[in-house]
């Protein structure tokens, strides 16, 4: 956007307050944050700012007040037509023709100008926040709203701590109509909310909008049903990942899906980001094991999508709302696939001298035709974190670590675990080690699973980053990390579901000095990824941490035509605003008959 | 025709040579849109590029199209009420990329199952998706969202698709996903495409993950006499046990009676044990067996068609599929024999047993008895929240019940996301649920 606004000829400041402007109604707090930093540095008084600030991150009113703001804004450009400037040259450029792009042009010229909106814009935008705290006591009772400023900060980010926002009021809804009333308050008055789960998320997904709501769901964590003969469990958002595999245990089921933070994190959130898991490479992904969810849009209306039957008739939304991050609406109840407990389960910890020959033992693996459960990998650097937070027990000195785990039915599993012990010595294994019993079996993959917080053990700072390549392009993508690490002087950890090509290198730093090499370089991997056929993220999520990267995986039609599904579920931009998409899509903009737009109006673009 | 509709197919006909050549833009010589429609142009374009520069005129046109692969399900939903143009992806089959290693493969969407599946086996690979039917597309088996037998053990399309490439009404070119398994970056517009019976764009191309072919199989037969049997032996077998994992669960329904089948794949002392073990458990039902060879070859390929394709003279025939909760498929099939001869039905079913989908093909000499039996199913799932959806007629029978049955509350969304991805209404109109 930068750029196009540059070449039609704008000062560096002025770009900066469209830019502002784009991020409110885009209701990206922390991108508000950025350019307010930004035109401060320029220049920009402490007089206008923070009138433009006074109804940041607020999409609708930011909208409202660019749209109050067209009429005046279509005539000034004619007579900056005459006089010259370059106005009428940057509303020319092809990006601010979209009907964001023009209200962003249009606030941020007004504000060039020092005419400010409407009075009666100006009055509406101190937010009656003792109305909505009102209305939201209404709905959920004292204690199910927070709104005192120290104990908001608790909630001010998820698991990716460097981005952070307060949330403008926290709700802790109980039932699923009370999540109705709350999201229809909101629609009504055109707050912006969040839902969170148990806030373990890695991409930001539950950053709280800062004059927004944040609906927390952890009270609603009843198991609603469990029905063995259909092998289904009706659960509540809150109900964590693990609870639901220890409630069916009894009856020799579980939940397939595992993330690491399995324990904590709830099946609403793992339903929002399509969690994975280390079993995902045999089982798949959280979108595989969901037969029906019950949704709150974002207008506060209720629906049904799938059930406890397969192929529901008519579009499969609750395949596209499994993994749109918390942007499409709340699940309020979901209908999820418990499958048996294999008959034998066999985990292999295998040592090899480098990572490269653990990669090379996998590709031989999935060869012969053989998909295990699991198969990990953690480099030498993770497997030191590891041994020093968990003690797990691993082989000392091995230049990496290959997990292996393979289920299924005894027969089967016996064939598979002489083939994989005879593939892993081909490739150079120097120890290993099949599980004895199940404490043996916990113990590998304590390690495993604590890998990422045990990376604190040896470096003060570290960047969890997580990619996508083709399997067979391992060996070279860790070549090409370790080189780009050792261009910048720093250490990369590398922990990663080898099985599915999903990395998860940990970018070690120390301090702020070093923060942004330690980013650039985490960015480059994920470059490093794209190149070769993968992707920016393969469980944690866009969120905000990656969405400046979703340019670099999908081009702008890719981009604008995902954007249409949100535009039908959530035309307002109220639900999660600002997340997975680099700049919003206005809703609304339809082919047909059309109303010209002040630059059509002023005769200074046609139509095309 | 009359003189006005002459010069319009003309003027068309032109406009479309000049973006894939006259060879490949022609006036249908029969109707060659899906049944009760007629298109008087088909064109089939070359390319990705092609397909987008179709649309983006039909759009600015306002023709109304209608994407087809091979042909082969344009039976399957509501005949559109109006269709401009055919837009026929069979051109669009080359095979873009099979990564082996990686177990993933990139294809045009008109590229047929069949020589997918056969390019695949090269390498000891296979796309677990095997719907009935030879010749059927890519990009149809997707919009259709036709499944077999396998998805008891790999589910369906959706869960096997990893990447696609849509044209959508305007002409935009969009994708989503990638090539490879793991991904999470934006909407998974493949699910959405995925049944959507190209109402919301045309498929263009597709990314599939891969499964290695099993080196031994073994297929168990358990002859049955009544449906009870059928029922019993279904609540036998499913999730029986944690040694049982099956590659297939079908139970076949003819007038002649039916049998139940299970289909084990996997390594020699894998499927052994499971056979074994599966004979014993079926042996208070009735004499199972291991069938191999030719006979077991012999009884596969009997299951790749779908039950209505054979009907009998005189007979109107409509294919119909009907879901339940996994554990109440043995009712629905006893419920279902029940009502085909309560209406004086022909009628023969095919059960994916294990996840809860039978597929009916049933005759009758009028639409009548066959509107009455679709009625009585929907009250019959009603209650546990499954579904019947008729899902091919013959193109002159106008059934008096609603093809798809209810939608719930889900259908003004669903109108919302039409209205979203195709605001003129232009692809296939009508032909999906809600009038969508």
């Amino acid at each position: 956007m930068s750029a196009s606004a540059e070449e039609g000829g704008l000062p560096t400041n002025t770009v900066n307050l469209v830019l502002l402007r784009a991020s409110q109604i885009n209701g990206c707090g922390v991108c508000v944050d950025m350019h307010a930093r930004d035109a401060r540095k320029e220049g920009e008084s402490d007089e206008r700012l923070p009138r433009l600030l006074a109804d940041r991150h607020r999409a609708d009113r930011a909208s409202q007040v660019g749209a109050a703001s067209m009429p005046a804004w279509g005539s000034a450009l004619r007579s900056e037509q005459a006089s010259g400037s370059s106005w009428p040259s940057a509303a020319r450029t092809s990006r601010w023709r979209s009907a964001v792009g023009v209200r962003c042009l249009g606030a941020a010229y007004n504000w060039e100008k020092g005419r400010l909106a409407p009075a009666r814009e100006r009055d509406d935008n101190v937010v009656d926040r003792e109305g909505v705290i009102a209305a939201m006591v209404k709905v959920v009772g004292r204690d199910g709203v927070i709104s005192a400023r120290d104990e908001l900060r608790t909630y001010e980010c998820d698991g990716l701590a460097s981005c952070r926002a307060v949330p403008g009021l926290v709700v802790l809804p109980r039932t699923a109509s009370q999540v109705q009333r709350i999201v229809r308050v909101c629609y009504e008055r055109g707050l912006p909310f969040v839902a969170r789960g148990a806030g373990t998320g890695l991409s930001g997904g539950a950053l709280p909008v800062a004059s927004g709501l944040l609906i927390v769901l952890t009270r609603m964590n009843r198991i609603v049903e469990i029905d063995i003969a259909n092998e289904r469990v009706v659960v509540e958002p809150g109900v964590a990942n693990l609870q639901i595999s220890e409630a069916v245990a009894p009856y020799g089921y579980y939940y397939a899906p595992d993330p690491s933070s399995q324990a904590v994190c709830s099946i609403g959130g793992n339903v929002a980001e399509n969690s994975g898991g280390a079993h995902c490479l045999k089982y798949g992904f959280t979108a595989n094991h969901i037969t029906g969810l019950e949704v709150v849009l974002a207008d506060g209306s209720l629906v049904h999508l799938g059930g406890k039957a397969v192929d529901a008739p008519g579009y499969d939304l609750m395949g596209a709302f499994v993994g749109s991050e918390g942007t499409l609406g709340i699940a309020t109840r979901i209908t999820l696939r418990i499958v048996r407990k294999p008959e034998t389960v066999r985990t292999i910890l295998i040592a090899f001298p480098t990572a490269s020959a653990a990669g090379a033992a996998v590709s031989a693996i999935i060869a012969a035709r053989i998909t295990p459960a699991a198969l990990e990998i953690m480099d030498a650097l993770a497997i030191e974190a590891a041994e020093a937070a968990v003690h797990a027990g691993y082989p000392p000195g091995a230049g990496a670590l290959l997990i292996v785990e393979l289920d299924g039915i005894a027969a089967e599993v016996d064939h598979q675990l002489d083939q994989v012990l005879a593939l892993c010595r081909v490739q150079g294994a120097t120890e290993l080690r099949v599980a004895q019993d199940d404490e043996e079996r916990a113990r590998i993959w304590k390690g495993r699973k604590a890998a990422f917080a045990a990376v604190g053990r040896i470096s003060p700072d570290y960047y969890v980053q997580d990619g996508v390549i083709p399997r067979s392009a391992l060996a070279e993508v860790l070549q090409r990390i370790g080189t780009l690490a050792a261009e910048r002087g720093l250490r990369v950890a590398n922990v990663f579901h080898a099985g599915d090509g999903n990395l998860h290198p940990l970018v070690l730093y120390n301090g702020e000095a070093q923060a942004a090499a330690a980013e650039e370089l985490a960015s480059e991997i994920l470059l490093t990824c794209l190149a070769m056929g993968g992707s920016i993220t393969g469980e944690h999520g866009v969120g905000v941490d990656k969405k400046h990267h979703m340019p670099d995986m999908f081009g702008a039609s890719d981009l604008d035509t995902m954007q249409r599904l949100r535009c039908a579920f959530d035309p307002a931009g109220l639900c999660n605003p600002g997340k997975v998409f680099p700049t919003p899509r206005l809703c609304g903009e339809r082919p047909g008959p059309r109303t010209a737009n002040p630059f059509e109006a002023a005769g200074l673009a046609e139509v095309f | 025709m009359d003189t006005e509709a002459e010069t319009m197919v003309d003027t068309c006909l032109h406009d479309l040579a000049a973006i894939v050549g006259a060879e490949h833009a022609r006036q249908a010589p029969a109707p060659a849109g899906p049944a009760g429609s007629h298109a008087p142009v088909v064109v089939e374009p070359g390319t990705v590029a092609e397909v987008g520069a179709v649309m983006a005129l039909a759009q600015r046109q306002r023709w109304r199209a209608c994407p087809r692969g091979s042909g082969s399900k344009l039976d399957w939903g509501t005949a559109p009420y109006d269709c401009d143009l055919v837009v026929c992806t069979t051109r669009l089959n080359r095979l873009l990329e099979h990564a082996a290693d990686d177990l993933i493969v990139r294809v045009e969407a008109g590229i047929t199952l069949d020589a997918l599946q056969r390019a695949l086996a090269a390498s000891g690979q296979m796309l677990a998706l095997n719907p009935p039917g030879a010749g059927a597309t890519i990009g149809g088996i997707l919009a259709t969202n036709a499944s077999g037998y396998r998805r008891q053990r790999y589910g369906t399309a959706r869960d096997l698709i990893i990447g696609i490439t849509v044209v959508l009404a305007d002409g935009t070119v969009a994708k989503a996903g990638g090539k490879v398994v793991k991904n999470v970056a934006g909407y998974d517009l493949s699910k959405l495409f995925t049944g959507s019976l190209g109402t919301l764009g045309i498929i263009v191309e597709a990314a599939f993950r891969l499964h290695p072919r099993a080196s031994e199989r073994r297929t168990v037969i358990l002859p049955l006499q009544s449906p009870v049997d059928a029922a019993a032996a279904i609540q036998t077998l499913r999730g029986s046990r944690a040694s049982l994992v099956y590659d297939a669960l079908e139970l076949q329904w003819t007038a002649a009676g039916g049998r139940l089948v299970a289909l084990f794949e996997g390594t020699e002392p894998g499927v052994v044990a499971q056979a074994n073990e599966a004979l014993a458990l079926l042996a208070s039902i009735g004499p199972a067996q291991v069938v191999t060879g030719e006979q077991e070859d012999a009884l596969w390929n009997a299951l790749d068609r779908w039950p209505w394709q054979q009907p009998a003279a005189g007979d109107l025939q409509i294919g119909v599929k009907v879901t339940v909760p996994p554990a109440a498929a043995g009712a629905a099939l006893q419920a279902m024999l029940q009502f085909a001869d309560a209406y004086g039905a022909s009628h023969e079913v095919v059960c994916h047993a294990g996840v809860g989908v039978l597929l009916l093909g049933a005759g009758a000499g009028s639409p009548e008895p066959l509107a009455g039996l679709i009625s009585a199913l929907r009250d019959f799932v009603a209650g546990d929240g499954g579904s019947v959806v008729v899902l091919s007629t013959p193109s002159e029978v106008t059934l008096a019940v609603d093809r798809w049955g209810p939608v719930a509350d889900a259908l003004p969304l669903m109108h919302r996301v039409k209205n979203e991805f195709d605001p003129l209404g232009l692809l296939n109109p009508g032909r999906y649920v809600g009038g969508i």
